[in-house]
């Protein structure tokens, strides 16, 4: 039964495609034995979904260094991975990026995001708290803290907030009302909106947040986040409906949802972790709208694959929720190794094809600026003093959401107001290609890049392998070996140079280059 | 169907365009703009970014004494009984075209707050962050314009996040030109081309970028691919039309130049003028350097000259132009400044925020030339006739741009968002033109 099976399921080397030649796929078969992987074989079989091909290793590599770490891997790295024949690469390869410094820094990213990590309006915690809270949120997940403590402590923390960093978890809720900051944690934790639930619950439920206060000191901004523990006893119900009633005044209400999240709330919170983590991965959710989760699945809000939900919120919970396992069971899975097929909307539905969604704006910047050269210099004049970061700043690395530039907001950084996933706008506009086609900056940086890429590669050929492997993490086909011969034999001797700077505009201006593909 | 099921089907549609017919665009019956005066097509806000103080602009103390007005005076305008202060000479002449609101208070002292205020008419705090009233003007007439550069553009950039479109599309976040309009090429980034390959080059490389998209010919469309080519169509478009050559301050005469003035705000005067005879919605011009805590008065010396010429410039200009009936033009800080000086260390004769009392200049597109709106106290601490409110000033603009107030905002939660709050009933409709 097996054998037929896998049999209909061999992978489909798509004709578009062109199978064996193309650059971007590879004529193997994923390896079925795994845990994650069966459930996914199940699945496609059930809706007869033929699985794309394997994507190629260089596809591999740059689509698992763009999404851990945030970089493009480097021309030594894509040479390196092409060459070895090992077997288990792939699976290296993940545990290398994934044991990188700069997963930490990418992960640090994300959680900043949903976090609202930012000095200024409307969540004003001011660089002190940034700083504190940034490090604080950064080191734990380089560590691997286990999920289900980061957040029991943010949900829990009392104390200033430019020294106890989880007490800017509610700190930085624009709205800090009861039911603004019930809303705050329901979207955090659970990745659902607390304006989805039934009035009355949602007002009962934001009483469990109805002690929490501020009390500003002598330092600027600094807040000190505690519970007024009062006499008076709270009728509260939890997200489930379930009345509740804190009665005794040494009892923190915070302390109560906590506790309710780590047992009978368990399902919703990995559910809420696995989404978030899978959107950060494919661009979008095993739901529909990875944090705008609903109570129960129904309509079109419904898991593509129930089975597979399961199973991830299972990897989370039986391995200490550990985000680093969670990542390395997705990056394994034949989801993440298939191909794209952007024409194969069932397909990739299904996630049986890798769906091609645009960079970040920050990696987009760094890998335009990792190349190419030219780091943005990040700074801030606002509060005083001044603000500067380093020079040779990654923007995956700035803490602040407050910091940013031009290009930045333009390739749709989030404004870290509200948290949501949605505020990371992925969309194309005309305004980003504005920039990469006629910008006079990014102009001058190609013109330098390409004068420096003659001086490091002597041969022509090497320097177009170089450009390649630099750019697209792949060495050119042997179509576009000739089409740029052909190109640089129409111009004159002395327009040499162009025939390189006009090839370095036409891959950032690809989609190959823009998009995580 | 009540606002909030038209709202969402609005939405649903993307019928940005058609809200503006149906209902964002239409007056209601309570109007009261006068049947005559067209809607502005465009409006030009110059936002004296920090705080300008108005007792050394269009609301001067020369009674108050030294404690309060540091010496400096007023002068006569060419409208009778409307005296500005001497730092506005030019302004002085051109009296006629504008109207003065000497009484503008809100309560709130920080920038950015205030600013928001301004800007939204609505305080911070309940979790929705509003569109500025330049996102909103940009998205509304957005059906009627048909030029390429974006429809809401900042010379020369934002004032952090409190010019920004809010929970609207991004189709209606300003376009910061950055550069700097006072120097040799106007380098308005992915606008203005780096120069330098002929138009038989850039057309060599579109065909090899074809060529060479390996990628794109192996596969098929998907949406975000879909969303991509369409961008880049349009992109394509700005760089093969004209609409940029608006950034091009070299295509106007010397003189011209010379006459709002060779720095950055003069020069941001002219690009606006440009841009208006484009037909862009919304434009803002963001001064910077009125902060003055400190040193007030020596700064003043230097912005008072440049905001006074570029100001003047553009409204005599716009006026020549026969521009002026549709382009409305308001220029405030986020407040004014405190009317006593502070002598003091480190203050050595600064001001300091001051929401209470503070001046708005209105201009064209249906606003009157040559009027006062209420009036401070002796001091300019506190307003003692006709009090007016940021809700009061934004009503106006936004009628008068043929825009109605009470209508609602498309936003992705289908909220009753309404424009503004409250009902416009003490907008200043004092200042409307009566028939042209």
């Amino acid at each position: 039964m097996r054998a037929v099976t896998i049999l209909i399921l061999a992978p489909a080397l798509s004709v578009m495609c062109g199978g064996a030649g193309s650059p971007y796929e590879l004529p193997a078969d994923f390896d079925w034995n795994t845990p994650v992987n069966q459930v996914l074989f199940r699945h496609w079989t059930k809706h007869e979904c033929v699985p794309a091909a394997m994507a190629s290793d260089a596809v591999f590599l740059r689509r698992v260094a763009l999404t851990v770490a945030g970089r493009l891997p480097t021309a030594a790295e894509v040479r390196e991975f092409l060459a070895d024949k090992r077997p288990g690469k792939r699976a290296a390869a993940i545990e290398k990026f994934l044991n990188s410094p700069e997963y930490a820094d990418m992960q640090a990213m994300r959680f900043a995001d949903m976090l609202r990590i930012k000095s200024e309006f409307p969540i004003n915690l001011w660089p002190n708290a940034v700083q504190l809270w940034y490090r604080v949120v950064r080191d734990e997940l380089a560590a691997d803290r286990p999920l289900d403590a980061m957040f029991r402590e943010m949900l829990t923390a009392s104390g200033s907030n430019f020294r106890v960093p989880h007490a800017n978890f509610f700190r930085a809720s624009a709205d800090r009302s009861p039911r603004g900051m019930a809303a705050t944690a329901m979207l955090t934790v659970m990745g659902m909106r607390l304006e989805r639930l039934p009035e009355a619950r949602a007002e009962k439920f934001a009483v469990l947040f109805s002690r929490i206060r501020f009390k500003s000191t002598h330092e600027w901004k600094e807040e000190i986040v505690y519970t007024d523990y009062h006499p008076a006893q709270l009728e509260a119900v939890l997200p489930d409906g379930a009345p509740v009633s804190v009665a005794s005044p040494e009892t923190d209400p915070r302390r109560v949802f906590a506790a309710w999240l780590t047992e009978r709330g368990e399902e919703d919170f990995c559910r809420a972790v696995t989404n978030r983590v899978w959107h950060w991965v494919f661009g979008r959710g095993i739901y529909p709208v990875a944090d705008d989760l609903p109570m129960v699945p129904a309509g079109e809000a419904v898991p593509f694959c129930p089975e597979l939900q399961e199973f991830l919120n299972a990897e989370l919970r039986t391995r200490h929720y550990s985000l680093r396992h969670l990542y390395r069971v997705i990056l394994n899975s034949a989801a993440f190794q298939a191909a794209s097929q952007p024409g194969a909307e069932a397909r990739t539905r299904h996630f049986a094809a890798y769906p091609v969604h645009r960079l970040e704006a920050e990696v987009v910047v760094d890998a335009l600026a990792s190349v190419l050269g030219g780091y943005d210099r990040y700074m801030s004049v606002i509060p005083e003093p001044f603000t500067f970061l380093p020079p040779r700043t990654r923007a995956v690395t700035i803490a602040d959401g407050s910091i940013s530039t031009g290009v930045l907001d333009n390739f749709g950084r989030p404004p870290r107001d509200s948290g949501t996933l949605d505020e990371r706008n992925a969309k194309s506009a005309e305004s980003q290609n504005l920039y990469l086609m006629n910008s006079a900056g990014l102009s001058g940086r190609i013109g330098r890049y390409c004068r420096g890429l003659q001086k490091r590669y002597r041969k022509e050929n090497d320097r177009l392998n170089g450009l390649f492997l630099e750019l697209m993490s792949r060495y050119p086909t042997e179509h576009e070996r000739a089409v740029f011969r052909a190109y640089q034999r129409s111009m004159a001797r002395r327009e040499q140079v162009q025939a390189w700077t006009d090839t370095v505009w036409v891959l950032i201006n690809s989609k190959e280059f823009l998009f995580y593909h | 169907m009540n606002r909030r099921e038209f709202l969402k089907a609005a939405a649903l549609c993307g019928a940005y365009g058609a809200l503006n017919r149906i209902s964002g665009g239409v007056l209601t019956a309570a109007s009261a703009v006068p049947a005559a005066i067209p809607a502005a097509r465009s409006v030009i806000e110059i936002w004296i970014w920090g705080g300008p103080s108005h007792l050394e602009t269009f609301d001067p103390k020369p009674r108050a004494g030294k404690a309060y007005n540091g010496g400096f005076g007023d002068i006569a305008t060419n409208v009778p009984g409307i005296r500005i202060s001497e730092f506005l000479p030019k302004l002085a002449r051109q009296a006629d075209k504008y109207s003065i609101i000497r009484s503008m208070n809100h309560s709130t002292n920080g920038h950015e707050t205030a600013t928001y205020l301004m800007q939204t008419g609505r305080m911070p705090g309940d979790g929705i962050t509003y569109p500025a009233i330049g996102a909103v003007i940009a998205m509304l007439k957005s059906a009627e314009y048909k030029g390429k550069l974006p429809p809401y553009i900042a010379l020369t950039t934002n004032k952090g996040r409190f010019s920004e479109n809010g929970f609207l599309s991004d189709r209606f976040k300003p376009l910061a030109t950055g550069s700097d309009p006072n120097a040799a090429k106007f380098l308005v980034d992915g606008f203005v081309p780096p120069g330098g390959l002929s138009d038989e080059q850039l057309r060599r490389r579109n065909r090899y970028a074809g060529m060479l998209d390996t990628f794109g010919a192996l596969t098929g469309g998907c949406r975000e691919l879909l969303e991509f080519e369409q961008a880049e169509t349009a992109a394509k478009a700005v760089i093969d039309g004209d609409d940029a050559k608006a950034f091009d301050l070299n295509l106007e005469s010397a003189a011209t130049r010379e006459r709002y003035g060779r720095n950055r705000f003069g020069q941001c005067c002219l690009a606006a003028r440009r841009l208006v005879e484009l037909g862009v919605p919304y434009i803002t011009i963001n001064a910077s350097g009125w902060d003055t805590h400190k040193r007030h008065f020596e700064s003043m010396r230097r912005l008072g000259p440049q905001f006074d010429q570029g100001f003047a410039a553009l409204l005599e200009d716009l006026a020549e132009k026969k521009l002026l009936d549709t382009t409305l033009i308001w220029c405030t800080g986020e407040f004014g400044r405190t009317p006593k000086v502070d002598y003091g260390e480190p203050w050595n004769g600064g001001r300091n925020h001051h929401c209470h009392c503070f001046s708005t200049v209105v201009a064209g597109g249906g606003f009157a030339g040559g009027r006062v709106l209420g009036a401070s106290d002796d001091r300019g601490a506190k307003p003692v006739k006709r009090p007016v409110s940021p809700v009061d000033l934004l009503w106006s603009i936004y009628e008068l741009a043929g825009i109605d107030p009470a209508s609602g905002l498309p936003n992705p939660r289908n909220l009753n968002l309404p424009i503004l709050p409250g009902d416009g009933a003490r907008r200043v409709k004092e200042l409307y033109r009566r028939r042209a």
